[in-house]
């Protein structure tokens, strides 16, 4: 484990009586921003809450930042947490919270003062910012609680599900936000569902399922260590027959189906070992025939379709 | 220290105005609200009867009414909630992910919840005496002593300071605290602490009285002595004993939450 | 993912939808059984009473068994019949001393039930308004009525656990350990009294605590409001009763209870200026202020969510 790393567990487990919710997971994060996805009861939250020092393991250690995070005042100053939960002081306008917890945090009433609004600003929640919570949209709320993580430039950033109760356009805001985060050099550590999401904002991914590491890394790696499950290419064209006549010949080809579509063209589904070297040749038969190739999809690199694989 | 006084100074600021918004707050003034109702049915029922007010009735109030009723649930409502209310609300993750120390989160919200519940009692006990203090004193004896009516003050803010004390060390310690609160205060400080021998002395009632009474013991005739089963401490020693009941209170309570982790529901 | 069915998991309903004839026993079964898992509460609380009224058994088989030092009053009588007459007064005086018991023990497990119903009845109302079920209630085909009367059940059931049953047994246990049967023979309307008293007390403090359960916003508060309207009724009741007019000693919801308890089993109250009507009138009108204020909070649990 280095020591450059922002985080670092090792054998780390967490039971909640008879319940597992994390057991023996090692790795390291370098840093960057990266995604944590998992299926629910995956552990992904206690995984979190681990990270800051919410809870404390069952067994094993983790550190952040190099410190053990339970208890530890000066790591809070360089971490900001987001929670899952949808909980705020209802009573309280979204620019009184933040600036509360910037004063908890030690900064002088005229700074928190700047850092709260700054921060709201970012979120678009100047116009009701004064405005007490409890008549905040989800949305809202939401907003409120990624601007409490952000206002006192935490070095690590670690969100819990941050898109939850955002509309589209909403959660384009956030991606925004958080690419621009990592950009200046913030860490970000979240969780998500949304996983075409996740895959637009980020290669890095830790996949956790029952508690376990399941997969981490850059996806397309991820992907191309799942040799049991050939690649699918999809493959629209008008002389559908005569092309899978001429694929299922060469060796990176594993089957080929042929499927009819009903339109102009036929789709043809490829199941590939190495894609890299069948593009090639594809290129190559393509270039030599007209079989009228309409279409071309790689049909399961994307993170939805390695989430299946690996959860199935 | 510097950043538990400043962290608790700020938590102290941020929730003593807040505190009057909760229901919590409804019923506690309710509940100082209830013994001037009661007084004022009793001095209204007392005139109605051309009868005199007589110094037992105060007594009756302020000993079993006031200070062994009121001023424990007034404290329970309002502080058992001090770290109960924020768990409850899982609005501690903020608190917790804060570089302060966390004991700083028990202290500054106990303090804003002491502060109105010692306020509250002063006002209801104020209303109870003057509603009450008609008649002279137990026959033979002097004309309220000087300085007695406002010791009844004291001690009912006191009492609420204490109990607060206690009760939101119970919510930091227990899950449970209001239900823990109510056996306390009706099981074993109604029921136990009122038995003859020194009992009495492991309950935070009988320093209260003693602050009281020591001083003027037969004050309210016959119902002080039939309420003192033990001796009475001498008010000054009374008030280091729950000086260090607070402050024991609060360590213990400071000690266990800093350590403690807490699972919030999702 | 590949696509699954489980249609053999899933049977469809083949059955016939009915109301039920009693629409808030399904309330009352539910409600009781959701209580009943409080396993820790009803153990500490249950337990006591248990034991009580094993004592009670015990102390009432000791009565029975026991000497009574009767004096012989009729000289003129022949050597048997004044032995026939001591069997006699030593009879009477043994039941009459096991009735006192069964009152006294009345008073004892009435204060009782008022602790475990508060109890298990407290968050009853409240914690359905909380937790927004009435909502879920309000949308079946029940009408308040039933919905009162179901959550009325559950704590009935609770108040008559603690007095009713402890009482009736204790009863059938005079009856057994008394000779030749004589306590139902001679005394058979002590189990009609006990099970008045029972039913009266259990009407009572269900109403309190539905109604404080009505008002309050979390289980804790309506126990506040119950217990501090009880030990606070007590000194109050006092200082008007000593000051301004005995009767007024009938505003304390325990005075009551022991009064009650005297009136139900044909005694006179103990308190001077107690009388059975002023206990009556006042535990009528608790009663009924009760009810109404459950009405009105029940009403309105429809129109605010």
């Amino acid at each position: 484990m280095t020591s450059a790393s922002v985080l670092q567990c090792h054998e780390l487990g967490r039971y909640y009586g008879q319940v597992v919710g994390l057991n023996e997971l090692t790795t390291e994060l370098p840093g960057g921003i990266v995604g944590l996805v998992g299926p629910n009861g995956a552990g992904k939250s206690t995984l979190l809450r681990l990270i800051v020092g919410e809870i404390q393991p069952s067994r094993g250690w983790i550190k952040v930042l190099g410190e053990t995070p339970f208890g530890n005042r000066e790591l809070y100053r360089q971490l900001g947490f987001c929670p899952q939960q949808d909980a705020l002081y209802e009573d309280l306008t979204g620019y009184e919270i933040v600036r509360l917890l910037l004063r908890l945090g030690g900064f002088s009433p005229r700074e928190s003062k700047e850092r709260a609004e700054r921060a709201l600003e970012r979120l678009s929640l100047t116009a009701r910012m004064h405005h007490r919570v409890r008549t905040y949209s989800k949305g809202m709320r939401q907003r409120v609680r990624i601007a409490q993580s952000i206002a006192h430039d935490p070095q690590f950033l670690v969100l819990d599900e941050p898109m939850t109760g955002l509309d589209p356009l909403g959660r384009r805001e956030i991606l925004d936000l958080l690419r621009t985060q990592g950009q200046n050099g913030t860490h970000v550590l979240f969780s998500s569902h949304i996983l075409y999401e996740v895959e637009h904002l980020t290669a890095e991914i830790l996949l956790i399922h029952r508690g376990r590491l399941l997969a981490k890394g850059r996806l397309p790696e991820v992907r191309a260590l799942l040799s049991k499950h050939p690649r699918r290419v999809e493959i629209g064209a008008r002389r559908a027959r005569e092309l899978a006549r001429a694929l299922i010949g060469l060796e990176e080809v594993v089957s080929v189906k042929v499927g009819r579509t009903g339109e102009a063209d036929d789709r043809l589904s490829v199941e590939t070992r190495a894609v890299g070297p069948f593009f090639q040749r594809l290129n190559g038969i393509a270039a030599g025939e007209r079989f009228g190739i309409t279409a071309l999809q790689s049909a399961d690199a994307s993170l939805e379709a390695v989430f299946d694989y690996l959860i199935a | 220290m510097n950043e538990l006084a400043r962290a608790a100074w700020i938590l102290f600021q941020a929730h003593l105005w807040r505190i009057f918004r909760t229901r919590r707050a409804l019923v506690a003034i309710g509940l100082t609200g209830l013994p001037v109702v009661l007084a004022g049915i009793v001095r209204l029922a007392l005139r109605f009867h051309d009868e005199e007010l007589p110094p037992e009735v105060l007594g009756t109030f302020v000993q079993l009414i006031l200070i062994q009723t009121i001023v424990p649930l007034v404290s329970l409502v309002m502080a058992s909630a001090v770290v109960a209310e924020e768990i409850e609300d899982r609005t501690i993750t903020y608190l917790f992910t804060r570089p302060m120390p966390r004991a700083a989160i028990l202290v500054g919200r106990w303090l804003a919840a002491a502060l109105p519940i010692a306020v509250l009692l002063c006002l209801s006990a104020l209303t109870v005496v003057q509603l009450l203090r008609g008649a002279e004193p137990a026959e033979g004896t002097e004309p309220w002593p000087a300085g007695f009516l406002a010791r009844i003050l004291v001690t009912a803010m006191l009492g609420g300071v204490v109990y607060s004390g206690l009760f939101a060390a119970l919510g930091a310690l227990v899950k449970r605290p209001m239900l823990i609160g109510l056996g306390y205060t009706f099981v074993y400080e109604g029921f136990l602490g009122n038995l003859p021998g020194s009992n009495q002395k492991g309950t935070v009632v009988y320093y209260l009285r003693s602050f009281l009474l020591e001083p003027h013991p037969d004050l309210f005739g016959e119902l002080s002595q039939e309420l003192f089963q033990t001796e009475p401490m001498q008010p000054g020693a009374a008030l280091v004993r729950l000086a260090l009941i607070l402050g024991a209170a609060l360590v213990l309570a400071s000690w266990r939450f800093t350590r403690r982790e807490y699972v919030l529901a999702a | 993912m590949r696509a699954e069915t489980h249609l053999e998991v899933y049977r469809p309903f083949q059955g016939k939808l009915r109301a039920h004839g009693f629409r808030a026993w399904p309330l009352f079964t539910t409600g009781l059984r959701t209580a009943l898992k409080q396993r820790k509460s009803l153990f500490i609380l249950y337990l006591p009473a248990l034991v009580a009224t094993a004592i009670m058994c015990f102390v009432v088989w000791f009565k029975f068994m026991g000497e009574a030092a009767v004096k012989a009053e009729r000289d003129s009588m022949s050597p048997q019949e004044q032995l026939g007459m001591l069997v006699y007064q030593a009879q009477a005086e043994n039941l009459i001393g096991v009735v006192s018991l069964i009152l006294n023990f009345a008073k004892f497990m009435g204060g009782f039930a008022l602790l475990a119903v508060s109890w298990f009845a407290s968050g009853l109302l409240c914690e359905d308004r909380k937790a927004g079920a009435h909502q879920l209630y309000f949308a079946r085909p029940i009408t308040r009525l039933d919905y009162v009367l179901g959550k009325f059940l559950v704590a009935a059931s609770f108040a008559l656990m603690a007095v009713f049953v402890p009482l009736i047994a204790t009863c059938f246990a005079a009856t057994v350990f008394s000779p030749e049967w004589s306590f139902v023979t001679k005394e058979w309307d002590v189990f009609l009294r006990a099970i008045g008293f029972s039913l009266v007390w259990t009407v009572v403090v269900s109403s309190l605590a539905l109604a404080a359960s009505s008002l309050a916003s979390r289980k804790s508060f309506a126990l506040l409001g119950i217990f501090g309207f009880v030990m606070l009724s007590v000194p109050f009741a006092g200082i008007l009763g000593q000051f301004v007019d005995r009767r007024l000693f009938s505003l304390a919801l325990l005075i009551d209870l022991d009064a009650l308890a005297q009136a139900i089993f044909g005694r006179p109250t103990e308190i001077e200026g107690v009388t059975a009507a002023n206990a009556w009138g006042f535990i009528t009108a608790l009663t009924a202020g009760c009810w109404a204020v459950i009405w009105w909070r029940v009403r309105r649990l429809e129109v605010v969510a």
